[in-house]
């Protein structure tokens, strides 16, 4: 039995739940085994152990980073004590940056004033016709919010702005394609411009480092061209799914 | 020179040990997790580096590959932010890859020629990254809550808690698309930019 078929569930339901995600999985370990790699892997093995080894060094950043999620954690917590009078503006700012945030302030997404600063943040940020990035912050606001912990989260406007830019993305392409699947060169035009538009838009450069291979897609749609680069090749329906027409071909 | 000579050896074999036993579910882990399986070849020398490079901190028996699970996990959550230059550890197994039939997904729908594997792929892109991760690292990589919580690095009782809201929207998701309606919005599969209180 489908489980999100049925009317009523039980609690035996989640297992049939996690059994039918298991014979979605794209690639098991047995498909792996029957592969074909067992030189791949001992060739990485040999070449792995070439490499000298090294003990861990503690440094002194480490009392860095030590001192930085102490600091952020009185942050947060602070406004729950204060009886909810607490803003978005944490005033707390990253000394260093790192590979998934810049020195821009943390925004605490529970706030009242986090909703609206969103929405001046992406308004800007261009989506086809008949969708907008304004359409998707209720969404994105509830994404965001506690789990069942209760602990705060916090994000960066470049992550914010980075997150809306790459769901344009994907609803580019999905316009692009079905104008390509409709032979609609006036709409394919709208879409190839689209997506150039957000792949080298700032906001995208500032989180995504393959801005210049979405660029390419955008130029080879400019030329009729749904092909995408070898290393994109399942790259919209693995991150895109749910956007239609993401997948071209006629 | 005898008692580093001999310390060597003993690294060596563990690091062996440690590879056999976990080096596929690795593979699977990072292949299912990227757009490109050949490029899961280069992110599996990254994750097998650091564990040679910190060998003695690699825990034993089962316990590695859990820990290899939480290497893996940020060797793949920074690899789309970071302009690398790969150093080819892994060429003759890239190679082998691109060579293979792993090129997911167009594979499953011989599968499951009805549609439902499309049909909980698009649920599963619809979660939040957190929801999608802990559904996949139970049913892909069969862990357990408690494996999960060494992995990311949680309580297991905050994991149950969140597999079960998760399993939750999931089920809510898989009946929206059985009522089809179309989906509000999209959600990247590697999640990032946002700085959490661990």
């Amino acid at each position: 039995m489908n489980p999100f078929r049925s009317p009523t569930r039980t609690s035996g339901d989640g297992d049939q739940l996690i059994q039918l995600v298991a014979r979605a999985n794209p690639v098991t370990d047995d498909a792996i085994n029957e592969a074909g790699l067992a030189a791949g892997f001992d060739a990485l093995l040999q070449r792995l152990m070439e490499r000298p080894t090294e003990r861990p060094r503690r440094s002194r950043r480490r009392g860095g980073v030590v001192a930085l999620v102490i600091a952020l954690g009185i942050v947060l917590s602070s406004g729950v004590a204060l009886g909810g009078m607490y803003s978005t503006h944490t005033g707390f700012f990253p000394p260093k940056k790192g590979t998934e945030n810049d020195t821009s302030e943390y925004l605490r997404t529970d706030a009242p004033d986090f909703p609206p600063l969103v929405r001046s943040l992406v308004q800007d940020i261009p989506f086809p016709p008949g969708d907008s990035a304004l359409s998707r912050v209720p969404g994105y606001i509830a994404l965001k919010q506690p789990g069942a912990d209760g602990v705060p989260e916090v994000v960066q406007a470049a992550g914010i702005k980075g997150q809306f830019s790459f769901w344009a993305l994907c609803a580019w392409r999905g316009y692009w394609v079905k104008a390509y699947n409709g032979s609609d060169r006036t709409e394919q035009a709208t879409g190839a411009d689209g997506l150039a538009t957000i792949a080298s838009s700032d906001a995208m450069k500032a989180v995504d480092a393959w801005w210049p291979v979405y660029l390419d897609v955008a130029h080879r749609e400019a030329a009729g061209d749904p092909s995408v680069p070898a290393k994109m090749k399942n790259f919209f329906q693995v991150n895109c799914a749910g956007t239609p027409n993401v997948q071209a071909g006629r | 020179v005898s008692t580093r000579g001999a310390d060597h050896a003993i690294d060596r074999d563990r690091f062996e040990d440690t590879y056999h036993a976990s080096s596929t579910a690795i593979l699977g882990y990072l292949i299912r997790r990227t757009s490109n399986p050949e490029d899961a070849a280069d992110l599996l020398a990254e994750v097998y580096l650091v564990a040679w490079r910190r060998i003695r901190d690699v825990p034993n028996g089962d316990q590695a590959r859990l820990w290899l699970y939480a290497v893996a996990r940020r060797v793949l959550a920074n690899e789309r932010r970071r302009a690398k230059t790969r150093d080819n550890l892994a060429e003759q197994l890239r190679t082998e890859l691109g060579q293979s039939h792993l090129n997911m997904p167009q594979d499953d729908r011989a599968k499951a020629p009805d549609g439902r594997v499309e049909e909980v792929r698009t649920a599963l892109g619809r979660l939040g990254p957190s929801d999608r991760e802990l559904i996949t690292l139970t049913a892909w990589e069969g862990l357990t809550p408690r494996e999960i919580a060494r992995v990311i690095g949680r309580p297991p009782a905050v994991v149950r808690v969140r597999l079960h809201r998760a399993r939750r929207r999931l089920n809510d998701q898989l009946m929206l698309i059985e009522q089809h309606q179309e989906p509000w919005e999209t959600q990247r599969v590697v999640a990032g930019w946002e700085a959490r209180r661990h």
